[in-house]
C-alpha cells in the first residue's frame, strides 16, 4: 500500500483530465495491486463522476497547496489545466499562468519527484522562417500580442527557467500537435467542426497532426517511464491544409490574407481585429509549424498509433456519422451514463448501510 | 515458301483419315521441317515494335517498286486515309479515345477535391509536378533549348549537394536543373532545391514551390534532406547578382550563404558544382537565350577533425574554392559561346 505512487492531475474536470485519469486507473498492467492512485484537482468539479479517484476541489493559486502536496505524498505532478485555446481574455487566462507558477514552486518545495506538462508546438509560433521540422531546442515565439499562444509560451517558458533552478525534479514537457479525435475540443477540431470555414488564400501550411488517444497514451507513457526534458509529439506523416479540409468535406472560404489581420473597430476595444474571431490564429493557417520527432521515436521511444491520415478519416467519419445520427448517439450515452449513477448509488448505499450497522453495534 | 505450307497443311487433312502409323510419319515430317526453319532463321528473333524500324522498312521496300507504281499504292493510301473518315469505326473509336481522357481526367479532378492524394512529409505532390511538367518541358526543349553535360556526375543514388550560381530574381535556373536531372538523369531524381526565405510570404508562390518538393533554405531542412538522401541544391549568391549590368554580372559573384559547406561537412555529403550559362541574360525579361548546364565532378568536403566544421576560416576557404571551380566552369563555356541566343 505505501509503495502506490499518488499522481496529482489538475484541470481534472477538463476532458484532458478524466481521459487521463481513467487510463491510468483502467491502463495498469496489475489490476490486483494498483501501482497509482490518483487525486483529481479543479476549481470546477468534472461533469461526470470518475470511479477511482479522490477530487480535491481547489484552485492552483491556493497558498495551501504545499501542505496539500506533502500531506498526500504526492509522486508525480501531471499539468492539464492548461487549455488547448487561449485567448487574452481577462483573467481567465491569466489563472493559468500565474496557477502554472504557484503549482512549480510547491512541487519543489514539496519534493514532488516529477512533473509532466501538457503543451503544444503552436508555443513555436508561426512565422515563414520556421524551419520545416521544427525541432525541440528552436526559440519560442508569439504570433502577435492578441494571439492564441501567447500564454502557452509564457507557461513553457516559465518551465523551463524553473528546470535550471530545481535539476533534481523530472520535468517532462509533451508538446502535442494539433490534437484531432471524436472526442477532442481543440482549435483544429473547432475549425473542422464548423461547415464554412475561413482559409488564407493561397496558403496551404503542412499540418501535423495527432489523434487523441495517443494523446493519453503519451501522457501515460511519459508517467510510467522518467523521460526528463522536451518532446514534440506527433503522428506520422504531415498533410496539407487543403487535404484536412477536402477529407472532411469543408468549404473553404479564401480570405485575402491583409483582410484576416483588420483591426474591426477603433472605439470601442483597442486590440479587436478580425483575427480574435477566427478558430486558430491566422498565421497558424497561414505558415507551416511542424514539430521534428525525431526526439520522439529515439529518444522517448513512443510510437503514437494513429499515422495522420488514419486520425483524420476517423474523425471525418465520425463527423458524418454525427451529422445523421445525433439523437441516438446521445441517447446511447445516457443509457451507458445512468447505469453507471444507478450502479454507483447502489454500491454507496450498501457500502453506506454496512458502514450503518458497524456504527449501530459500535454503541 | 507459301506452297510448301499449303502441301503441309493438304497432308495433315489427308492424315486425318488414314491409319496411326501414317499420321506419325507425318509428324515426323513436320517436326524436321520446323527444325530445317529454325536452323535457317536461327540468328533473327522477332524485334519489339517501334516506328522507327518500320519507317525504314517502308521506305526500303518502296525503292523495289517502279516509279508509277509507287505513285499508285501512295494514291491508294491517301484515298484510304479518306474513305476511314466516313467509316463510323473510326469515329467510334475517336470517341472511345475521348471518352478514355476525359474519363481519366475527372477521375484525376475528383481524386483531388475530395483529398484521395499522396503527399510527402515535406510537402511534395507528385501529381502537381506531373500536371505543370509540360509547360517546364517546353521551356527547357524549345524555349531555351537547355544542353547540358557532366550528367554521370550526378550519382544514381544518395545523397548530394549541387552547388549553383544564380543569376538574380527568378528561379527558373533551378527550375531547369531540376528539369535537366529529371529527364536526363537514368534514375529520375527529384531535386530540392532551398528557396530564399522571402519566399514563404507570398500568396500561391510559396504553396506551389512546397508542392513541387521545394524546401525553405534553413540549416535544419537541409541537414534533415541530405541524412535522407536527397540530391539537393543551393543557390549561395542569392539575389547579390539581381539588379546588376550584365557585363558586371559575370565578373563578380559572391557566396552570400556558405552555411552549404557546413551542411556537406556535417553530412559528408559531396559538393557538385553547378554552372549555368545563358540563365544572366534572360533573367529579367525572358528572353529565348541558348542555355548551358554543367555539372562539375563531385568534390568530397573532408572532416579531419570536428573542429573544423566550427571554423569559419575553413569554411569560408572551402566556399571560396567551390566558387572559383564553378567560376572556371561558367568561363570555359562563355568562351565557346559564339551567340547569346544560338550558342
Amino acid at each position: 500500500m505505501s509503495k502506490r505512487k499518488v499522481v496529482l492531475v489538475t484541470g481534472i474536470s477538463n476532458s484532458w483530465g478524466r481521459a487521463y485519469a481513467r487510463k491510468i486507473i483502467t491502463g495498469q498492467s496489475n489490476k490486483d495491486q494498483l501501482e497509482y492512485s490518483v487525486i483529481g484537482l479543479d476549481s470546477i468539479p468534472p461533469e461526470e463522476e470518475i470511479t477511482g479517484i479522490d477530487f480535491i476541489r481547489a484552485d492552483l493559486r491556493n497558498p495551501l497547496m504545499t501542505e496539500l502536496l506533502q500531506a498526500e505524498k504526492v509522486d508525480i505532478v501531471c499539468h492539464l489545466a492548461v487549455p488547448d485555446f487561449l485567448r487574452p481574455a481577462g483573467s481567465s487566462s491569466e489563472k493559468y499562468v500565474l496557477g502554472t507558477m504557484k503549482l512549480l514552486g510547491a512541487c519543489a518545495e514539496a519534493g514532488v519527484r516529477k512533473f509532466i506538462l501538457k503543451s503544444s508546438t503552436m508555443v513555436y509560433g508561426a512565422n515563414p522562417y520556421n524551419p520545416s521540422f521544427i525541432p525541440e531546442g528552436n526559440s519560442l515565439k508569439v504570433n502577435r500580442s492578441d494571439s492564441c499562444n501567447r500564454y502557452l509560451v509564457e507557461i513553457e517558458s516559465f518551465c523551463n527557467g524553473f528546470k535550471k533552478q530545481i535539476p533534481e525534479m523530472i520535468i517532462t514537457i509533451l508538446r502535442f500537435a494539433n490534437i484531432i479525435g471524436p472526442e477532442a475540443n481543440t482549435p483544429i477540431t473547432r475549425y473542422l467542426k464548423e461547415p464554412v470555414v475561413p482559409k488564407l488564400m493561397g496558403f496551404n501550411p503542412r499540418m501535423q497532426l495527432i489523434h487523441e488517444n495517443d494523446v493519453i497514451d503519451a501522457l501515460f507513457y511519459v508517467t510510467e517511464n522518467d523521460m526528463p526534458g522536451i518532446f514534440n509529439v506527433g503522428a506520422e506523416g504531415v498533410l496539407p491544409l487543403r487535404k484536412l479540409l477536402a477529407l472532411t468535406l469543408k468549404i473553404p472560404i479564401p480570405i485575402f490574407h491583409p483582410f484576416a489581420y483588420w483591426r474591426i473597430s477603433s472605439i470601442g476595444e483597442a486590440s479587436d481585429s478580425l483575427s480574435k474571431y477566427w478558430p486558430l490564429d491566422p498565421d497558424f493557417l497561414r505558415y507551416s509549424w511542424v514539430g521534428d520527432t525525431t526526439k520522439m521515436r529515439q529518444e522517448l521511444r513512443f510510437r503514437p498509433v494513429y499515422t495522420a491520415e488514419e486520425a483524420l478519416r476517423e474523425f471525418a467519419r465520425e463527423q458524418r456519422l454525427r451529422r445523421f445520427t445525433p439523437e441516438a448517439r446521445y441517447l446511447e450515452y445516457d443509457e451507458e451514463s445512468l447505469r453507471k449513477i444507478i450502479e454507483r448509488r447502489r454500491k454507496e448505499r450498501e457500502r453506506g448501510s454496512s458502514e450503518l450497522d458497524l456504527q449501530m453495534e459500535e454503541k | 515458301m507459301t506452297s510448301g505450307d499449303e502441301n503441309i497443311n493438304q497432308e495433315i487433312i489427308d492424315t486425318s483419315i488414314s491409319d496411326e502409323a501414317e499420321q506419325e510419319k507425318v509428324q515426323l515430317e513436320i517436326e524436321e521441317f520446323i527444325k530445317e526453319i529454325n536452323t535457317e532463321t536461327k540468328e533473327t528473333s522477332p524485334e519489339a515494335f517501334s516506328k522507327h524500324p518500320l519507317r525504314k522498312f517502308i521506305r526500303k521496300n518502296l525503292n523495289r517498286f517502279s516509279q508509277s507504281l509507287e505513285n499508285g499504292k501512295l494514291q491508294h493510301f491517301r484515298t484510304s486515309v479518306g474513305e476511314d473518315l466516313f467509316d463510323l469505326d473510326t469515329w467510334k473509336g475517336i470517341y472511345y479515345m475521348l471518352n478514355y481522357t476525359l474519363e481519366y481526367q475527372s477521375d484525376l479532378l475528383k481524386m483531388r477535391l475530395t483529398g484521395n492524394y499522396e503527399t510527402d512529409e515535406w510537402g511534395y505532390d507528385p501529381e502537381v509536378l506531373q500536371f505543370v511538367k509540360p509547360l517546364f518541358d517546353f521551356l527547357y526543349k524549345s524555349f531555351w533549348r537547355v544542353e547540358t553535360s557532366g550528367m554521370e556526375n550526378i550519382p544514381d543514388e544518395g545523397k548530394a549537394l549541387l552547388v549553383c550560381n544564380h543569376s538574380g530574381y527568378l528561379p527558373w535556373d533551378g527550375v531547369m536543373i531540376a528539369i535537366a536531372i529529371y529527364n536526363e538523369h537514368p534514375n529520375q531524381r527529384l531535386v530540392r532545391s532551398l528557396y530564399d526565405s522571402s519566399f514563404p510570404a507570398i500568396p500561391y508562390i510559396s504553396t506551389f514551390l512546397i508542392k513541387l518538393g521545394q524546401v525553405l533554405i534553413n540549416e535544419e531542412n537541409c541537414v534533415r534532406l541530405l541524412e535522407q538522401d536527397e540530391l539537393v541544391a543551393v543557390f549561395p549568391e542569392r539575389y547579390c547578382r539581381a539588379g546588376m549590368l550584365l557585363r558586371d554580372k559575370n565578373l563578380s559573384s559572391n557566396f552570400g550563404y556558405e552555411g552549404f559547406v557546413h551542411m556537406s561537412m556535417m553530412t559528408g555529403a559531396p559538393i557538385i558544382p553547378v554552372s549555368i550559362v545563358g540563365a544572366d541574360e534572360a533573367d529579367v525579361i525572358p528572353l529565348p537565350t541558348k542555355w548551358f548546364i554543367d555539372f562539375g565532378e563531385a568534390i568530397q568536403v573532408e572532416v579531419g577533425h570536428m573542429k573544423s566544421v566550427d571554423n569559419p576560416e575553413m569554411v569560408s576557404m572551402v566556399s571560396e574554392q567551390i566558387q572559383k571551380i564553378i567560376k572556371g566552369m561558367n568561363n570555359s563555356r562563355l568562351s565557346l559561346r559564339q551567340s547569346i541566343f544560338f550558342g
